[in-house]
């Protein structure tokens, strides 16, 4: 059963994807650059995920509502894959035009101290079975981390601004021609709109999961439960 | 009681405990020290290579051998200890200082101690002194409270902490590894300097602001 | 390799990657339903 948004993301994805091998390619950087329709929105959607999760977190600790710490959980997980794909395309294209799978660069690195953030939390998530207890201290974990993370990121690129000259190509710069400029932001809304349907969708998933924890944990034997009433002929304890 | 008078008190505690124990002094000193003798195995023993090596390679080991300190069994109390304390009206926040007070003296005992075999086995050229005394007790109340905060959201055990742990560590990393860094070549250091006091003052907040949260959860 | 070659692998890997991703996502739902209903 496909919901609207669904339909709507699979619309425009296919969209943003004709229009990207549709444009013509860049002056400089040949066919290569049209990776850049695919690693900027994954990109922008890992710092999207990432600030859900933050938002979700402070309002869960502020509600005790379970539902929004389920919002930050499906969140981070579609973070960590969207996190992974601008990882990888980056390498991707970052072969071919530099030569080399991966350099320094505070950009990288950066995102590859989020992907490890975003692992370190849903590891977290995994580990307590309790749902009451796994908001909390993923809520608390979720925080710390954000807190944290502007901290990172200007260490980071100060450390990086020591060595490196500000010449280097960079991926999204913002001299872009109209119809390439056009592709891009088509894909950027694409990615939205199916982050929105894949968030709906494992919000729902985890209703589900939540549901069998809850019911396992009732069917777990209570304390004292070695007394019981008497028993008629034939059940046994 | 105070919060202070608390948090000290507490802080007493632990440091007593982990004298009986010696987890830090008798385990975690010598497996750093195993670290540092390992790695030239590893990489090569040319003097220039380890005598440049060295400063980072200490730090590396400090930060990720460093969380071991504070995921001590001593900090990571069982879950009858905790009711007790907060049955008897401890303020989480001094809990959690405590904690943190007593992991960041053990870090540092750590480093010291750390410190003290990668001097011999790499013999890096060390410059100022003075700024080092202040990166080293910052490095271990920043280490310490990231810690604290990852045992206290984790049941203990495993590898959950530390890996929680390691990527907000960073800043820490590159504030001392710079400092050292730039010590060594004569360049400026103010800004890794502010960047560890940063980390530090990030943290305590942090770590103030959400350990009455977690009193509820601790199971 | 051609640039072409590299574009088609971050292609088929993001498509690829989201789609499966998305649709795997109504079987789990699917399944763990279906493990509440039993119980």
């Amino acid at each position: 059963m496909k919901r609207p948004i669904e339909i709507a993301a699979a619309g425009t994805m296919l969209t943003a994807l004709v229009a990207g091998l549709a444009v013509p390619p860049d002056a400089v950087q040949g066919d290569v650059q049209r990776i850049m329709y695919v690693h900027v929105p994954s990109a922008w959607l890992a710092y999207l995920a990432f600030g859900v999760t933050l938002i979700a977190s402070v309002a869960h600790l502020r509600t005790r509502d379970l539902r929004w710490d389920r919002r930050a959980g499906a969140s981070a997980e579609i973070g960590v894959v969207f996190t992974g794909l601008a990882l990888a395309t980056g390498m991707l294209w970052g072969k071919p035009v530099w030569g080399v799978w991966w350099t320094w660069d505070a950009r990288l690195v950066l995102t590859a101290a989020m992907f490890f953030v975003y692992l370190a939390y849903l590891a977290l998530r995994r580990a307590t079975d309790d749902p009451v207890i796994r908001g909390k201290r993923s809520a608390v974990f979720g925080i710390v981390a954000a807190l944290q993370i502007p901290v990172v990121h200007f260490s980071v690129v100060w450390w990086r601004s020591l060595h490196q000259p500000p010449t280097i190509l960079r991926p999204g710069e913002p001299q872009i021609d109209p119809p390439l400029l056009f592709a891009l932001l088509m894909a950027v809304t694409a990615f939205t709109v199916l982050y929105a349907a894949l968030l709906r969708r494992r919000v729902e998933l985890a209703e589900a999961e939540d549901a069998l924890l809850t019911t396992a944990r009732i069917e777990e034997p209570v304390a004292g439960s070695a007394v019981v009433g008497p028993l008629s002929r034939g059940e046994g304890a | 009681m105070t919060v202070w008078r608390q948090a000290a008190f507490l802080l007493g505690f632990q440091l007593r405990d982990e004298l009986r124990t010696g987890e830090v002094i008798a385990v975690v000193i010598p497996f750093g020290s195993i670290a540092l003798l390992v790695i030239p195995m590893a990489v090569g023993i040319e003097t220039t290579l380890l005598a440049s090596i060295g400063p980072g390679m200490y730090w590396a080991v400090v930060l990720l051998f460093g969380v071991v300190v504070t995921q001590r069994r001593t900090a990571t109390s069982n879950p009858s200890h905790r009711d007790a304390l907060v049955l008897l009206g401890v303020d989480p926040a001094a809990r959690f200082a405590a904690t943190a007070a007593a992991s960041a003296l053990l870090l540092l005992l750590f480093e010291i101690g750390v410190g003290l075999v990668m001097i011999v086995l790499y013999d890096p050229v060390v410059a100022g002194w003075g700024w080092l005394a202040l990166v080293l007790p910052l490095v271990a109340a920043g280490l310490a409270m990231l810690g604290t905060i990852a045992g206290s959201v984790t049941d203990g055990g495993g590898a959950l902490a530390p890996l929680l742990v390691a990527p907000l560590a960073i800043p820490i990393l590159l504030g001392a590894a710079q400092a050292t860094e730039g010590l060594r070549l004569g360049t400026g250091i103010l800004r890794w300097i502010l960047v560890l006091a940063l980390v530090d003052v990030v943290l305590a907040l942090a770590g103030v602001l959400t350990a009455r949260v977690l009193e509820e959860s601790s199971r | 390799m051609s640039d072409w070659g590299w574009v088609t692998i971050a292609y088929v890997l993001v498509y690829g990657t989201l789609g499966t991703y998305l649709v795997s996502m109504t079987s789990r739902i699917r399944r763990a339903r279906r493990a509440q209903d039993g119980r």
